[in-house]
């Protein structure tokens, strides 16, 4: 574990050299005091106005998660053929956001669109998390059963029984997902929360902003009181009656998008001049236009998408490290930790994108707000999972005094590997998001991305989200394995002991 | 009682812990004085190591505590483990910079201990590597590294075999050392103690210089 912490130290010093680590605006600490102001004085008259948006942000989230529960349970069912499993990771490894600019052509900006792109991601999503509970559930009331009785009721008496507080716990988790990719799904023009949220941060306007925030919080905070298992009936056939007036669809884009717009520019290029649209196969020059892209926009943005990576995956360690003291009961009892488990749940809550946006008006657009976006949400999200551990750990009477002394030597050594484990696991994430951070201007992969839709260039846009696919299941795989190696030290420690 | 010798004086007290059902002790009262070596027997559960806690509870910042089940860090080496028991003594940023890369007076310092236990040769393997006897050792290492002239110990040669754990007793009583120790092996606490004290049934059955312990009141003190 030590020889892995030191290579990804190693390699984020090295990406420093290549970041763009500039600070731009030319007074940050001016505008923290702005925000910090509009969070002390929120305006809360904007949220009557804003009803319809917060609305809008739940119904998508709903509409969305459900559709994909569906499709999650028929990949789950199947996640054994591997053409499924490798289905499931690729729509799992683009961001909703980039479904979105996918779905955009075909449905144009409306409801469907952005609940297309929730829905498509995490069908990928479900399926795996559902098809890990069905693996890892409980065997023996299945096989105490009678022999005689069927497949299928014995898997309603005895399977789902098993595993349903499971898929209830992680269905709810990822409607809170959902409602967090739902309301960045706003920034680029959807209407729900973060469609406003963009318009104040941009116009400065905090007090505006840090009430909507908060509403966001709170709609959050609350979830527990309000999504009771005998209410989500209710609320689905409310999503689903708003959103089915506002339903459009266009047979006749789907067909235009599949065979004329997503087809190589070469092809089409003689049947455009023309005027008549045409295809023409041209294989030298499709494989040239290709060659372009790879290297001149795929290249470089996954090398930028990386960089920003494997910087703030080191910081995200780091900060976890200190986010973890702050809120163990070990060392702030008195306290019961709420100063620190107040701001792990803002960092936690507030999703990447709009973090970013944030440090982006602080800073001026380098990769530092990206790095810090990423480092925070992701500490906290590390930092969440990690304390759990902490908090078991039994402290011997005579321990330091000295909590740092205590920190160091009684507390980290035993949870490092947990630790490492769940940063690991938020590798993945990190450089999807990584990648989205591009249409904030960083030259990341979703910067490529943005500017061939800007350019109207969907089959450039297919080919650098397919690239983004790829390296992502890369390192979901390269991850998987680096903790399966975590786990494997770990055993040899239960072995030997 | 209360001359300049004790180390610690506890009257009539009633030991108990309320988040625990553990066991409670009534009425005790003992004083220790300062170079005493004094065993605590008794049957299991009968509260030895509440009455030990309880005494270290008092004295917390001049003695060392060896903890039954080691309490040990059990991904650090051996060496680490025992720097431990001087953390509050090092400047924390000292303390930081050893953790990954040990000093050599510390190693030195430690390993003056860990030659007369015979764990030097193991003093960097990580103690998830290493025995059930070397981490008992460690554990004691860890205790009289802290430089206490006194030390409260849980069964410390609980897990040691019979030869070494001779060899350890006799090192900690043969020294100006005050030590209390739970001792379930009650041929060990008549050989190296010079007083035993026998718990039963929550009281204190007898507190005797060794010398007027007789095997009656032995077979009382384990039978019903």
């Amino acid at each position: 574990m030590k020889q892995i912490t030191l290579f990804f130290i190693g390699i984020a010093c090295l990406c420093l050299i290549f970041a763009d680590l500039e600070v731009i605006s030319l007074d940050p600490w001016f505008e923290i005091g702005r925000i910090f102001q509009g969070f002390l004085k929120p305006d809360f008259k904007v949220l009557f106005e804003l009803r319809t948006s917060l609305v809008n942000t739940v119904i998508f989230a709903f509409c969305g998660s459900s559709l994909a529960f569906i499709g999650g349970i028929v990949g789950a069912f199947f996640y054994k053929v591997t053409i499924v499993r490798y289905l499931c990771s690729s729509v799992r490894s683009i961001h909703e956001i980039f479904w979105s600019f996918l779905f955009l052509p075909l449905v144009g900006l409306n409801p469907t669109c952005g609940i297309l792109a929730i829905a498509v991601h995490n069908t990928g999503i479900f399926a795996k998390g559902l098809a890990e509970i069905y693996q890892e559930a409980d065997r023996k009331p299945y096989d105490a059963l009678p022999k005689k009785i069927g497949k299928t009721s014995a898997f309603f008496y005895a399977i789902i029984p098993v595993i349903y507080p499971e898929i209830k716990h992680f269905t709810r988790y990822r409607f809170e997902c959902a409602l967090r990719s739902s309301a960045v799904l706003g920034f680029i023009g959807l209407p729900t929360i973060g469609f406003h949220l963009e318009t104040f941060f941009r116009e400065g306007m905090y007090t505006e902003a840090s009430a909507l925030l908060i509403a966001f919080y709170l709609l959050i905070a609350s979830l527990k009181f309000w999504l009771r298992e005998k209410m989500v009936p209710l609320y689905l056939v409310c999503a689903w009656g708003i959103v089915s007036t506002k339903f459009t669809f266009s047979m006749e884009n789907i067909i235009r998008f599949f065979t004329y717009e997503i087809i190589p520019w070469p092809m089409r290029k003689q049947g455009f001049v023309d005027g008549t649209n045409s295809l023409t196969f041209e294989i030298g020059n499709t494989i040239a236009w290709l060659k372009d892209i790879l290297f001149l926009e795929a290249m470089p943005g996954i090398f930028n998408t990386m960089v920003l990576t494997q910087i703030s995956f080191v910081l995200a360690g780091l900060a976890t490290m200190v986010l973890m003291v702050t809120v163990t009961k070990h060392f702030a009892p008195g306290l019961k930790g709420k100063p620190g488990t107040l701001l792990l749940i803002v960092l936690r809550t507030t999703p990447e994108y709009i973090l970013a946006y944030i440090c982006i008006q602080i800073f001026g657009p380098s990769m530092i707000p990206a790095i810090l976006a990423l480092s925070l949400h992701n500490g906290a999200i590390v930092a969440f999972l990690t304390v759990k551990s902490i908090d078991q750990i039994p402290l011997p009477m005579d321990r330091s005094k000295g909590i740092i002394n205590c920190y160091f030597y009684e507390v980290i050594p035993r949870i490092y590997g947990v630790f490492l484990a769940n940063l690991f696991y938020r590798w993945e994430v990190m450089v999807r998001e990584s990648a989205l951070f591009g249409i904030l201007g960083i030259y990341t992969l979703g910067f490529y991305v943005d500017s061939a839709i800007s350019d109207d260039k969907m089959d450039k846009v297919i080919i650098i989200i397919a690239v983004m696919a790829l390296l992502n299941i890369g390192i979901d795989s390269l991850s998987q394995r680096v903790r399966r190696k975590i786990k494997s030290e770990g055993t040899i420690v239960a072995k030997a002991a | 009682m209360s001359d300049k010798q004790s180390v610690v004086t506890l009257t009539d007290e009633t030991i108990s812990y309320a988040n625990t059902r553990g066991p409670v002790l009534k009425d005790i009262s003992l004083s220790i004085q300062r170079g005493e070596h004094v065993a605590i027997a008794g049957p299991s559960g009968v509260g030895k190591t509440t009455l030990l806690k309880r005494l270290f509870k008092e004295i917390s910042d001049k003695a060392a505590f060896v903890h039954q089940d080691f309490s040990l860090v059990e991904q650090l080496s051996v060496y680490h483990n025992i720097y431990m028991g001087r953390l509050d003594y090092y400047s924390t940023f000292h303390n930081l910079l050893n953790l990954f890369r040990p000093f050599k007076m510390s190693i030195f310092a430690v390993k003056k201990i860990t030659e007369q236990l015979a764990i030097s040769e193991i003093l960097f393997k990580r103690v998830d590597q290493v025995s059930g006897g070397q981490k008992q050792r460690t554990a004691i290492a860890r205790a009289l590294f802290n430089g206490s002239d006194c030390i409260l110990a849980d069964e410390p040669v609980s897990s040691i075999d019979q030869v070494n754990a001779e060899k350890i007793l006799t090192r900690l009583t043969d020294s100006s050392l005050t030590l209390v120790a739970s001792m379930h092996n009650v041929s060990f606490a008549l050989k190296y103690f010079s007083r035993i004290i026998g718990l039963k049934e929550g009281r204190i059955f007898f507190d005797l210089p060794r010398s007027d312990i007789t095997t009656d009141q032995l077979q009382k003190l384990y039978n019903q």
